[in-house]
């Protein structure tokens, strides 16, 4: 009898400990120190020069998209080139990787692990059946008491996981900080909008990021609405001393005029209310751009970006930039189409968070294309108008010294350029999850070196690397 | 994008909205929309110039004048 209370007090000790569990916090911050924490700007550059700068952005996709990525990585290990003289591994050229969701895993462990990913990475993740792992969670009875807290739920499980067996309990402190800067993008579910994990964007939360697990970044980056819970974070904005930056007051005029940067602009003033939205809910990044592509096309069009590529051309820093879009999108055979019945409510959840996403990504490396096209397009205009007036009049020029010329070498790999058909149906069916088998990886990886290989703008850069 | 060319005596970096991102008498690449502009501060007169910048090209970039004090 007195054994039985034991037992029954010690569970209830034990589910009353558990049951008030509750996420990790992010850490307040007291003042603004642009000098520390994880921003570009205090990234080492090494050996990594920012003349030939190359960004790479890896799509949501589960397994699929970090074995894709994955392939990427290891072709451009494989890549030697020669850049100022030097011979190197164009991997160790490579600035800038934007990750959304399952292409976040392989980035986030190469900017912790360095070339240690190509040994540790599939064992840790690739091949490991992640699923399984973490379903296997959900019958740990320490876990039942979790949950029922309300302030616990099944993305935090998720997160412990990916903590203590992915990431080794790493937090944005342990991040390498030399180049590659990554930038781990998730969804702000208020705004609908990109949220990376940089300093910079914690400091408008006023939190200190420096002790936040990776783990939980990557995990809020691949919080795929419905499976899994949105991650929260306190907004502490009002108790650091922010200033923000000399562009939000200016583009808060351009409401008419630049909508897209006015936009950004209330964005930003939307994190400064501490108390009209003292807490912030991430989920999957890849609602708000799933391919990762948004930031380096910011930073390439904007001054205002943190890291912004466009200051640096103007200050001759950079001469030739590769982008290399790296899309794990799939194209799973439906059967809605062979039957009468119209399709059931999963059917149907699938095809509302799927479509918009694949859309707006298509739409979006369009959009980097134009972009490209029109800047290829002014410098062009220029020089024929200067060509023209030295031969009417030798001794009139245009006003101003022309702006600073950059060569652009974009390449979006994608699952849909296999020559292959059986290897493009075969890939392009793979599902979307965080179990894919090791053949099905191996040809991933492999598919991804191949893609990049043959592709046009690859080429290019290769050739004018020798 | 739009085109800039900020006007002064010297050879100078260019703060745009407080950052560097360009050198005087060249033309900067710009993103549409109202920017604060800087040179040599606070040799220059006038000190700062917020300026709408919208309809440019590389051929006829958007002047923004500064002299010396």
């Amino acid at each position: 009898m007195r054994r039985s209370k034991l037992i029954l007090c010690m569970i209830l000790i034990f589910g009353f400990s558990t049951g008030c569990a509750h996420y990790l916090e992010n850490a307040a911050l007291k003042n603004i120190k642009p000098e520390s924490g994880y921003r570009y700007k205090n990234i080492s550059p090494g050996d990594n020069s920012d003349s030939l700068f190359v960004i790479l952005t890896f799509s949501g996709g589960g397994t699929r998209a970090a074995a894709f990525s994955y392939g990427v990585l290891e072709k451009l290990r494989d890549t030697t080139i020669i850049w100022e003289g030097k011979e190197k591994r164009l991997l160790d050229e490579v600035d800038v990787i934007s990750s959304v969701s399952g292409g976040s895993f392989t980035a986030a462990y190469y900017a912790l692990r360095g070339d240690k990913v190509f040994t540790e990475f599939e064992g840790r993740f690739l091949n490991e059946n992640i699923e399984r792992a973490l379903m296997t969670q959900l019958f740990y009875p320490a876990n039942w008491f979790r949950l029922a807290s309300p302030h616990y739920s099944r993305i935090d499980i998720a997160a412990r996981y990916y903590d203590e067996h992915v990431f080794d309990h790493a937090t944005f402190d342990d991040l390498r900080r030399k180049k590659p800067f990554i930038l781990i993008n998730a969804t702000d579910m208020t705004l609908g909008s990109r949220f990376e994990f940089t300093q910079d964007q914690f400091d408008l939360l006023c939190s200190d990021m420096s002790g936040y697990p990776v783990a939980r970044a990557v995990a809020a980056s691949s919080a795929f609405p419905g499976l899994l819970s949105p991650v929260s974070l306190v907004n502490h904005a009002g108790k650091c001393g922010y200033r923000e930056p000399g562009w939000v007051g200016n583009a808060l005029r351009d409401r008419d005029i630049a909508r897209a940067r006015f936009a950004r602009a209330s964005q930003v003033r939307s994190y400064r209310d501490g108390k009209e939205r003292p807490y912030i809910h991430l989920l999957d990044g890849g609602i708000a751009d799933n391919i990762g592509l948004r930031e380096p096309m910011y930073s390439l069009w904007s001054t205002d970006c943190p890291w912004s590529l466009l200051r640096m051309i103007n200050l001759k820093k950079v001469h030739k930039i590769a982008i290399i879009v790296v899309n794990a999108k799939n194209e799973t055979a439906s059967a809605i189409d062979k039957k009468e019945s119209p399709p059931g409510l999963l059917e149907t959840l699938n095809v509302v968070a799927n479509a918009p996403m694949d859309n707006y990504s298509f739409e979006t490396i369009d959009l980097l294309q134009k972009g490209l096209d029109q800047w290829a397009r002014d410098d062009a205009a220029r020089k024929s108008c200067e060509k023209a007036i030295r031969q009417s009049c030798p001794q009139a020029a245009l006003p101003g010294a022309a702006p600073h010329e950059v060569k652009f070498y974009p390449v979006v790999i994608g699952l849909d350029a296999i020559p292959d058909e059986k290897e493009r149906r075969d890939l392009k069916n793979l599902p979307t999850s965080f179990s894919l088998p090791r053949k099905d990886t191996d040809r991933l990886r492999a598919a991804a070196g191949k893609l990049l290989d043959e592709a046009e703008g690859f080429r290019r850069l290769r050739s004018d690397l020798k | 994008m739009e085109y800039v060319k900020v006007c002064y005596p010297d050879l100078k970096k260019v703060l745009v909205d407080g950052e560097v991102s360009g050198w005087t008498n060249e033309i900067m690449r710009l993103e549409e929309g109202t920017h604060t502009f800087c040179v040599d501060c606070p040799r220059s007169k006038p000190k700062s110039r917020t300026v709408k910048v919208s309809g440019t090209d590389e051929i006829e970039p958007k002047e923004v004048r500064f002299a010396k004090k």
